[in-house]
């Protein structure tokens, strides 16, 4: 897909020790592995579509998801929370009629699933869409420390 | 459909195919930034348009010129702040020092470049000359 894309190997940021946004690294493989829709590998689908990347940082407290997803309309964008599973998703039938004579991506259609760490906020996390850049704010609850129990 | 066909099976072939087109970090997610953006080019009757992926930006941070036969568009985000970097959680995009360049064909006007940006992408348009522009289906008159 994007082999012309330069690549830099990034490091320093894979810190993310006790709970991360992120289930630990194996976890996040088998996610992302389950996630892809078995469609897009068996289906004779003519197109290819661009996974989108993502960015995420961490600010006191808050999880901040950004989805580059660039051309997409606002309204063609969902994004659905199930149990701990954020699922960002695009169908758009695309217009055949253009002459591509160069073609690197393409975002008509994605989805991309993350998995949430328990002490996410749910019902706090909000999302905004400016310059083709899908931002999603994931707040966090203070997790309880050990609770001690005394002895009556 | 491809005439030459590597796989009898169509559905195998397919599988093959995007097992092997497909990046490792499109299945396991990445450990590279990408800092290039992507660009599609479309060509219509009356001109090139170049598609630059480049999300997160302003139209301030563009620079786009033309030196002979190369177009070249670049983007310096000076203005960002940016985050400091162990804050990162993921980091799989960064497109806020990028380069690319294309060499025009010379069928093209290059007084006639416009640009602009929307929903992330830049769109640079270059109108074919005159002579290039293709002319659409005419009937001739028979007197």
């Amino acid at each position: 897909m994007n082999t012309t894309q330069k690549r830099r190997a990034h490091g320093g940021h894979r810190s993310n020790r006790n709970h991360g946004f992120f289930a630990p690294a194996f976890g996040n493989i088998i996610n992302e592995i389950l996630n892809s829709p078995l469609n897009e590998v068996v289906t004779d689908k003519p197109k290819k579509y661009t996974y989108p990347q993502a960015n995420v940082i961490s600010e006191d407290g808050t999880y901040i998801l950004s989805l580059a997803i660039p051309g997409v309309a606002k309204d063609d964008v969902s994004i659905n929370i199930e149990k701990n599973k954020l699922t960002i998703k695009s169908e758009v039938e695309e217009n055949t009629d253009i002459k591509y004579r160069l073609r690197e991506f393409n975002y008509a259609k994605f989805e991309r699933a993350f998995t949430l760490s328990d002490d996410v906020d749910i019902d706090n996390i909000s999302a905004k869409f400016d310059n083709g850049v899908l931002t999603i704010s994931i707040p966090t609850v203070e997790e309880a420390g050990p609770k001690k129990v005394e002895i009556g | 459909m491809n005439t030459n066909r590597i796989a009898s099976n169509p559905a195998f072939g397919k599988i093959f195919d995007e097992l092997f087109n497909r990046g490792i970090s499109d299945i396991v997610g990445t450990d590279f930034t990408s800092e290039s953006p992507s660009v599609n080019i479309i060509e219509t009757d009356e001109s090139f348009e170049l598609e630059v992926a480049a999300p997160g930006l302003t139209k301030e941070d563009f620079d786009i010129s033309i030196e002979k036969d190369h177009l070249t568009i670049s983007a310096d985000r000076k203005s960002y702040k940016g985050v400091n970097t162990s804050t990162y959680k993921r980091k799989e995009y960064d497109f806020k020092k990028f380069s690319r360049k294309f060499r025009l064909p010379n069928t093209v006007d290059k007084e006639t470049v416009t640009a602009k940006y929307n929903r992330g992408i830049l769109k640079v348009t270059v109108d074919k000359t005159p002579e290039a522009k293709e002319k659409g289906p005419r009937t001739i008159n028979i007197d």
